[in-house]
């Protein structure tokens, strides 16, 4: 126990002692959350549109302020040619185009439809449709208040309703899994550079000769930065529940928890890189590695359901999975233990896993 | 007291079809300073790393302590005192945190650990230091620590991997004032060195040359026996004559 | 002069491929994460599960669940019998939208007002999803509704307009085709701005950087001579995740290859510099790597428009978009691979990727000379 507190006070100091050490584990991921926040938006808005108004009309300019009110729109030019607006979408100045025909509103006012193209850069393919569809949400609506008559005869309407998110908020749903990443990529990162930097200096061996036992010498490596971490954690929250506002449906004792749980498993995984890595900047190879798997297969990006069901298997082998489910649970929906033991259990597994690996092999590589 | 601390018999050690230390013999007693010497690539770092703890043995035994170094390696590390070439300090740790993290390390109470600090300080000249950052420090005064580090828990065998590398020769000479001040106490010290004039220090010395011990005795001994003046000479001609019975 | 530098360049290459493992990681990671990101991150939607609560079951409901299913959009994976049961469903994720058919539903299309509803249920969770699922299901009850008429003999609403809606250059609208090659300018950025701020570190950090430099070469050489293996690294990088995501995944190169191969050097050119800059101002490598993480990866994975939009980001972080180098990479690479962009369409960004590399470097090497003497 003692030579515990020994080590411990050692890595406190020497951390304490490195000022850049203190901004990366505080400071910095705090910018990032406050960035990030602002960034990270799904929400399609102030598209760039290009317009071609072949007729300029009192209807076709009508429609045009309809869509510059709508504020999802950016329009970025008026070209009178066909030809040249494929280069407003080349060099990337526009994703989309309208162009209104010559008769337009002479067709329109006689009841015959007239054909309005729209130009998607599909590349983006995900903002693309949505954006399309909110072109045509706003011609469709302007073209049913403008001319009532034409719009009788039976007529579904849909009523749409959203949970856990009314306002489809992305950032309720990133922030928290972001909250998750940085946890990760701090703790994993730091504990496997902090135990092959005494590789490299030589103070690893120096401590080999001693009576200091491998559990002993691994706990107060990782320790340190387990409770750094649990700060940041905190810090994280604070930010999130009170600057961004988002509300904790669930409970916190419960987040927290299951955060300590996690940290079991990226400090795992920062030691067990410390065990087959010589240098620093191979351990950092390594760890970047295992937290870009984890980040693209935890589904924080991208939904899990979406992906091949070989992908979908790969994601069980991935803590940050399962944190990153507890915890979009605990803050959008509420959960309660019922729903969330699954994924605590598979947690508590991983990390045991992780730390006994991680132990025999540490034990190997030292004596 | 010839009571034996550190015993090797035909201790070997192989990486792969490399035989790094072959078959060696030799005794180090209590209280004595044994010098180990060797050319580069001779084996020394080596044999001290299995004396420690750190690698096993291919083959024979070796003793340290009256312990098993095979079998025991753990309860070994109590006993001994290590000191790398590359000295091993916290650099951003000052050098009175420095000791007193090994001193924690080995288990010492608060108020021993105290009572051992303040007098490696007097002992080793670094009282004005105890609160300097290690980083600063010149080669000599860092040397100094790491020997204090090193016997921090009073250990009966300390091992000095080539301590003076690099060191100015007065601090060198100083350095060795403190091992056999040590020594005078009833420290066993095994130390590797390039050093020939320090070799004339030591109560008993070996060389080693290609993973064989060819030579063992006190300096004076092996002199008188070859027919040389100086330890230096004398090495330089074992080597000599070792290298061209092999070829 | 020149040929110091060619000999530092052969150290570092040497330093380099001695470290088998960090070499073999630097190869292996670009492709490993193209297959994972490629196949992970799928933003298409589709399959979306719904469970529909059909109170009406009338002809004209099974036409809008007909409908539904047929366009590939949503599955059914359950028909409660109250809404009730269904929002245990939600809760459970076992569904990610509850449609709720109403008992007058084919009444009130039958009457003279004609007017009938349809209600969704979504999960908002995942707001990306819920939007475009919300988006894809008033599109298809839009269409049923001109077809409605037929059945009930009333005039249905003709949709009273033709859209055209053309998509370019991804018409099948793959996710892969947009993440892909985003995701070179962020291996690329990786590679070279980490790796290189490592680089000088550990020389600090070991003290062979002090023996270097009482030799007559001088600062700006030995960053060059650093610099340069990783720059070749990096283009056999680059060349391998193109090729890998061309053969693999069917993505097009749609522009000159030739083109893009003269480009990546300006990126290249301008991620070391950062690399180095942040090289030559810190004492550690944990230092090192932090700083370049932070000011790289991480700002070019989130606001260069690698996944999301900058147009709808607030004005702060666009502006912080326009200073990045991966935003101007990840248009060229974008414009040509998938546009088929000239040059015309790339030399602005090129000029751009130049210029700050040329600034960054001159920082970093200020800081190098006046950080050691």
């Amino acid at each position: 126990m003692n030579i515990i507190r020994c080590m411990l006070r050692k890595e406190f100091l020497q951390i304490f002692r490195d000022p850049m050490m203190l901004r990366t584990m505080f400071f910095i991921p705090l910018v990032q959350l406050f960035i990030l926040g602002y960034a990270i938006t799904f929400d399609v808005k102030n598209v760039p549109l290009v317009v071609r108004d072949a007729d300029n009309s009192a209807l076709s300019r009508h429609l045009l302020e309809k869509v510059k009110m709508s504020g999802r729109f950016r329009i970025v030019g008026f070209e009178p040619s066909q030809e040249r607006l494929k280069s407003y979408f080349e060099d990337g100045r526009a994703c989309l185009s309208l162009a209104i025909p010559r008769d337009f509103e002479r067709n329109v006012t006689n009841g015959k439809p007239p054909a309005m193209q729209i130009l998607v850069d599909g590349v983006d393919s995900n903002t693309s449709l949505v954006a399309l569809g909110y072109l045509q949400r706003i011609i469709i609506s302007t073209w049913s208040e403008l001319l009532p008559g034409q719009t009788s005869g039976a007529r579904v309407e849909s009523r749409i309703r959203v949970w856990f998110n009314p306002n489809l908020e992305s950032r309720y749903y990133m922030l928290p899994g972001i909250m998750a990443v940085l946890l990760t990529m701090t703790t994993a990162l730091l504990t496997s550079m902090g135990i092959t930097r005494e590789r490299e200096i030589g103070t690893l061996e120096q401590l080999s000769v001693t009576p200091i036992r491998p559990i002993q010498l691994m706990l107060g490596k990782t320790l340190p930065f387990a409770i750094l971490s649990f700060g940041q954690l905190l810090l994280a929250l604070t930010v999130i529940l009170f600057w961004y506002g988002i509300p904790l449906e669930g409970s916190l004792g419960l987040l927290l928890l299951s955060a300590l749980i996690f940290l079991f498993s990226t400090l795992g995984v920062g030691l067990f890189v410390s065990t087959i890595c010589s240098t620093q900047q191979q351990a950092v190879m390594v760890v970047f590695a295992f937290i870009i798997f984890a980040i693209l297969t935890s589904g924080l990006f991208a939904p899990i359901e979406n992906m091949p069901p070989f992908v979908q298997k790969l994601t069980y082998l991935n803590p940050l999975r399962y944190f990153m489910s507890i915890v979009r649970e605990l803050f959008l929906k509420g959960s309660g233990i019922e729903y969330l033991w699954r994924d605590g259990l598979a947690l508590v597994f991983w990390g045991f896993s992780a730390i006994s690996l991680s132990t025999l092999r540490f034990r190997k590589s030292i004596g | 007291m010839d009571e034996e601390m550190v015993v090797a018999r035909q201790l070997t050690r192989k990486f792969g079809q490399f035989t790094a230390v072959d078959g060696i013999d030799f005794t180090v007693y209590h209280g004595e300073i044994f010098g180990f010497l060797g050319a580069n690539g001779a084996g020394k770092t080596t044999t001290i790393r299995i004396l420690c703890g750190l690698l096993r043995p291919s083959g024979g035994s070796c003793m340290v302590d009256g312990l098993d170094v095979g079998r025991q390696a753990e309860s070994i590390k109590r006993r001994i005192g290590y000191m790398s070439q590359r000295f091993s300090l916290y650099e951003d740790l000052t050098v009175g945190e420095n000791l007193e993290f090994y001193g924690g390390v080995y288990g010492l109470n608060k108020s021993r650990l105290a009572e051992r600090k303040s007098l490696l300080l007097t002992e080793l000249e670094l009282e004005k230091l105890d609160s300097r950052m290690t980083a600063g420090l010149p080669l000599g005064w860092k040397q100094r620590l790491a020997l204090g580090c090193a016997v921090i828990h009073q250990p009966r065998v300390v091992f000095l991997d080539e301590p003076t590398g690099g060191v100015d020769p007065i601090s060198r000479r100083n350095f060795w004032i403190m091992i056999h001040a040590m020594a005078a106490e009833g420290t066993t010290v095994f130390v590797t060195t390039h050093y020939m004039d320090e070799a004339e220090y030591c109560d008993r010395i070996s060389i080693m040359d290609a993973g064989k011990i060819i030579a063992i005795g006190s300096p004076a001994e092996l002199k008188a026996h070859y027919g040389k003046a100086t330890v230096e000479e004398l090495f330089i001609s074992m080597l000599d004559s070792n290298q061209e019975q092999r070829s | 002069m020149k040929s110091r530098i060619v000999n530092l360049a052969f150290k570092e290459y040497r330093h380099i491929m001695r470290d088998k493992r960090s070499l073999v990681i630097v190869f292996l990671i670009p492709i490993a994460m193209i297959l994972l990101y490629g196949y992970a991150i799928n933003l298409d939607v589709k399959n979306i599960e719904l469970v529909v609560v059909d109170y009406d079951r009338s002809a004209e409901s099974r036409l809008l669940l007909e409908k539904m299913l047929a366009s590939g959009y949503f599955t059914v994976t359950a028909y409660p019998a109250t809404a009730a049961d269904a929002n245990g469903l939600l809760y459970s994720r076992k569904a990610r939208g509850i449609m709720v058919i109403p008992r007058d539903f084919s009444r009130n299309l039958r009457s003279p007002v004609s007017r009938a509803t349809v209600q969704l249920l979504l999960d908002g969770s995942n707001s990306n999803t819920a939007n475009i699922a919300a988006g894809y299901f008033e599109m298809i009850v839009a269409e049923v509704s001109g077809q409605i008429g037929r059945i009930t003999n009333a005039p249905g609403m003709a949709v009273p307009f033709e859209v055209r809606p053309r998509i370019l250059y991804n018409p099948e609208l793959k996710s892969v085709n947009f993440i892909v090659p985003g995701l070179a300018a962020v291996l690329l950025m990786l590679i070279c701005a980490v790796m290189t701020s490592m680089t000088i570190a550990r020389e600090k950090e070991t003290g062979t950087l002090e023996q270097i430099l009482t030799s007559p070469i001088k600062p700006y050489q030995i960053l060059v001579g650093k610099v340069l293996p990783y720059l070749v690294i990096a283009f056999l990088v680059c060349a391998s995740i193109v090729s890998f995501a061309h053969f693999w995944f069917g993505i097009p190169v749609r522009g000159n290859l030739l083109l893009l191969a003269v480009t990546t050097p300006a990126y290249l050119f301008c991620a070391l510099s950062i690399g180095i800059a942040i090289s030559a101002s810190v004492r550690t490598q944990q230092v090192a790597v932090s700083l370049a993480m932070v000011l790289t990866i991480l700002p070019s994975v989130m606001l260069s428009g690698f996944i999301f939009r900058v147009d709808s980001m607030p004005r702060p972080l666009q502006f912080i978009s326009m200073i990045l180098p991966a935003t101007y990479y990840l248009e060229i690479i974008r414009g040509i691979m998938l546009k088929g962009v000239g040059w015309e369409g790339v030399w602005r960004q090129c000029a751009v990727l130049v210029g700050m590399g040329l600034l960054v470097l001159f920082i970093g090497i200020k800081k190098f000379s006046t950080r050691l003497d």
